[in-house]
């Protein structure tokens, strides 16, 4: 039976693999299957080779045989740790991870129980193994394979276990569960507390150790390993965390395997616990059944929102609306406004007024409690990284545009909106939010400036955080970003969804879609198209701003900081002429775009 | 109301739907049959404008779907056999979005009639996910109606209803062709059409077959139809055998 289990599984893969391919008859998928060979090829493929060799070195040169033994004991705690604290926990995942459609098969299909366990213990097999191999190679050149697979079978069985146990729980009446809760508690928090406290005082010691270390034998990355590697093979272990680590240690043996022999004797105890464990979770009386059937349909929920579950089954904010949606007006509003529901349904106006009191507490804390003023280095630094990155990537990560809606296109194609203005409401959904994500950066520097120029009349704190930037040239300087980061926003947003046209099976938001090589793959063209993209659309304004700079020096007029808001609008407006163009063309494209296939099977 | 004029659409080199014309009056119900793979659902994708056909016009209130595809639009209403609603909107933004889409000047209380109307009165804070499949067939149709459309498509509306779901859609479906309403009705269920189709067309391969009334299908078919009903003559025109 289990080779019929295997047999659905490889079927399963292949499935995915053939419908992959078909996609590729299409010349524009083809071309970009091809790019993404390539960049395997040439920035993957090739240094993953040579690194074989390379590490191979590292190990003969740098790693010495001698410290192996303490590497082993660090590996020993790493996975004690992260073996254990799961298992400390009372939340997590619940029995066994099927889809629903695998249950629907399974559960009507003539096997035992322990089949289908098996089953959902295989699931995971492919990527077991698929992980070991790319480990074995980045760290050995594939020889520590098998040592690693072992290890990693060991581990992914021991979570299904712990999911299964956790699942329990929930069906045993209180008492006992509690009980079980509080031995497991008891027993493996005393165990891991212990490991920790020897483990500190160990790390202490070690860092004493460090300190030691002259700078200079440490200023390239070789000579820094391999000095803080005998460092820590110098350092003596405690004998009583060496004996905790025991279990670690057994488990994680095969990885530092020597040898086909060594292999097979360290692998051999490994192998033994992991036929127990396997038979406890195969004999497990959880009722995963019922719990994963509902798991899958609430994933297939959380999928096809991306993660926006809780929000979802938030009951307090069902009657929320970003904004009021009245009847009469231009219905291209009406997409924008389901568009931005899907990220939040917090009024936008409520959610400005919180944002400002945020703002406000930021500015005013540090100063009241008399924080040291370097405090408000935070929020200026957080709010410039956020300025200027949420425009370029936010509207990756909001998802509430066109690839979204490729998956609705039954309902949203029979919808009387213009394809132009169809498309600039999706443009203009992530826009939106990025460039209002933008101005709460900024907001946020702007509190900290404002703060630290507060704490200094306060309490005479000399601030070094105004850069002695008056407030006026503040403002000024802040009125001449926003159009550009609002342009840049509104370019982004245009590329990405001009992307989603041409190529719709590779962006549509599915519940299959940010899974798999592919996926990667796809992600990768579409950021280097995008970085490209915008690269290009900076050129223009690049040129603009320059010119009218130059311009005012050669006929002798000084720069002032008045002219910000004016440069702003001007890098701003190529920004926006170069998405407008995007969008008409993406109306036309959308016009003609036949999903016929590729889009219409998207999320069935 | 509708016409359809020598529509074709083609996946490659195969044809879903070969040169297919068909024409719905006000108030008229047309019942779409075939057997699967017929063309029943790229038809109704291509007049509801959601994929475009490779050749031919089709034309909603007599406007050009191709030429004037907004206009078109606003006069139409598809309910598709899969209903696929936004998992992040309730029911009531479901219809509130509808509203603002067609201009629908009472939008908000046409929109809690049909809930209630639709028996999902107490839904209308319901996310998709919290609805069975029969609720969210309810929604698209109260989606559908909202706008009051001149034309109403409708690809499997009975599935996933209950018994008396299906006799208060039939009867929806029977009063929105009696206020004027064109409805192509495309189903499996031949005795929902026969039922509720004045007119009936039968589509082999992307092809139509047979067009017209019951009685008329009927007796445009050669030998003995069997019992006559819309099964049997359905069984001839697709070349099986119509005795049960």
């Amino acid at each position: 039976m289990i080779g019929v289990l295997l047999r659905l599984q490889a079927m399963t893969l292949r499935g995915r693999l053939v419908r992959s391919l078909r996609l590729l008859r299409q010349p524009k998928y083809l071309v970009g299957a091809l790019a993404v060979a390539a960049w395997m090829a040439l920035w993957v493929g090739g240094p993953l080779l040579r690194s074989g060799t390379r590490i191979r070195t590292v190990n003969a040169e740098i790693f010495a045989d001698e410290w192996l033994p303490a590497i082993h004991l660090v590996a020993a705690l790493v996975i004690t740790v992260a073996m254990l604290i799961p298992w400390l926990l009372p939340w997590g995942r619940l029995g066994l991870p099927f889809r629903e459609a695998e249950l629907t098969l399974l559960l009507q299909a003539p096997l035992t129980r322990r089949q289908v366990i098996w089953y959902g213990l295989l699931k995971s097999a492919v990527g077991t193994v698929l992980t070991a191999f790319f480990l074995s190679l980045v760290l050995g050149g594939g020889s520590g394979f098998l040592g690693l697979l072992l290890v990693f079978v060991f581990w992914d069985q021991n979570s299904k276990w712990r999911g299964l146990f956790l699942l329990r729980q929930r069906e045993l009446p209180a008492a006992t569960a509690g009980l079980r809760r509080a031995l497991m508690t008891g027993f493996g928090g005393a165990f891991l507390l212990t490991i920790a406290v020897l483990a500190l005082g160990f790390v202490r010691q070690l860092i004493e150790q460090l300190r030691s270390v002259e700078p200079e034998a440490v200023q390239s990355f070789a000579p820094a390993i391999a000095s803080s590697a005998s460092i820590l093979s110098a350092t003596p272990w405690p004998p009583a965390l060496i004996a905790l680590l025991q279990p670690g240690r057994l488990i994680t043996a095969p990885i530092f395997a020597q040898g086909p022999g060594a292999l097979l004797l360290s692998g051999l105890p490994v192998l033994a616990l992991a036929a127990i464990q396997l038979e406890l979770v195969l004999r497990s009386r959880a009722r995963f059944e019922e719990s994963a059937l509902e798991r899958a349909r609430k994933t297939d929920v959380r999928k096809a929102t991306r993660g926006r579950g809780k929000r979802i089954g938030a009951k307090f904010s069902r009657g929320w609306r970003v904004f009021p949606l009245p009847s009469a007006g231009s219905p291209a509003v009406a997409v924008l406004w389901k568009n931005l529901m899907r990220v939040s349904r917090l009024s936008l106006v409520h959610g400005a007024g919180a944002v400002a009191l945020l703002l406000g507490l930021v500015a005013l804390v540090p100063a009241v409690l008399h924080l040291h003023i370097a405090t408000y280095g935070i929020p200026i630094v957080a709010g410039l990284v956020t300025a200027a990155t949420a425009t370029l990537f936010a509207g990756l990560s909001w998802r509430n545009d066109l690839r979204a809606e490729l998956a609705h296109l039954e309902l949203v194609r029979t919808w009387p909106v213009a394809p132009t203005q169809f498309v600039l409401a999706q443009v203009a959904s992530p826009a939106l939010l990025s460039f209002l994500l933008s101005v709460m950066g900024l907001g946020l520097t702007l509190a900290g400036i404002l703060g630290s120029r507060l704490a200094e009349a306060l309490w005479g704190d000399p601030s070094p955080m105004v850069l002695g930037v008056a407030g006026t040239n503040l403002a000024l300087s802040f009125a001449g970003v926003l159009p550009v980061l609002a342009g840049a926003a509104f370019a982004v947003s245009a590329m990405l969804n001009t992307m989603a046209i041409i190529a719709p099976a590779w962006l549509a938001e599915s519940s299959d879609s940010n899974k798999g090589i592919a996926a990667f793959g796809q992600r990768l063209l579409l950021g280097t198209f995008m970085f490209l993209g915008f690269g290009l659309a900076l050129v223009p304004s690049a040129a603009l701003v320059g010119l009218a700079l130059l311009v005012p020096h050669l006929i002798g007029i000084p720069f002032s900081a008045w002219m910000l808001p004016l440069l702003g609008l001007m890098a701003a407006t190529p920004l926006f002429v170069g998405g407008g163009l995007l969008v008409a063309a993406a109306g036309r494209m959308w016009e003609k775009l036949d999903a016929s296939v590729e889009v219409l099977e998207i999320g069935r | 109301m509708i016409e359809i004029e020598a529509l074709s659409k083609n996946y490659g080199t195969f044809q879903a739907v070969d040169a297919l014309s068909l024409r719905v009056a006000r108030g008229e119900i047309l019942g779409l049959v075939g057997p699967n793979g017929a063309g029943k659902t790229t038809t109704l994708r291509c007049v509801t404008g959601i994929i475009p056909p490779s050749a031919g016009v089709v034309r909603v209130g007599g406007f050009d779907l191709g030429e004037q595809p907004v206009e078109a639009k606003r006069r139409l209403a598809f309910v598709p056999d899969e209903p696929r609603l936004f998992d992040y909107l309730t029911a009531r933004d479901h219809l509130t979005i509808t509203a603002r889409l067609y201009g629908v000047a009472d939008g908000a209380e046409r929109g809690e009639a049909l809930l209630r109307e639709l028996e999902l009165g107490d839904r209308g804070d319901s996310y998709p996910s919290e609805l069975s499949r029969g609720m969210k067939q309810k929604l698209m149709v109260a989606m559908a109606l909202l706008h009051r459309p001149e034309a109403i498509l409708l690809d499997e509306p009975l599935t996933g209803l209950d018994p008396v779901a299906m006799r208060r859609m039939k009867d929806r479906i029977r009063r929105a062709a009696d206020d004027g309403v064109a409805v192509i009705l495309s189903s499996h269920m031949l005795h929902l059409v026969e039922e509720l189709c004045a007119r009936i067309a039968v589509i082999v391969g992307g092809r139509k077959v047979l067009d017209g009334t019951l009685d008329e299908i009927r007796g445009a078919l050669p030998g003995p139809g069997g019992r006559g009903d819309l099964e049997a003559i359905f069984m001839k025109a697709i070349g099986e055998d119509p005795t049960p």
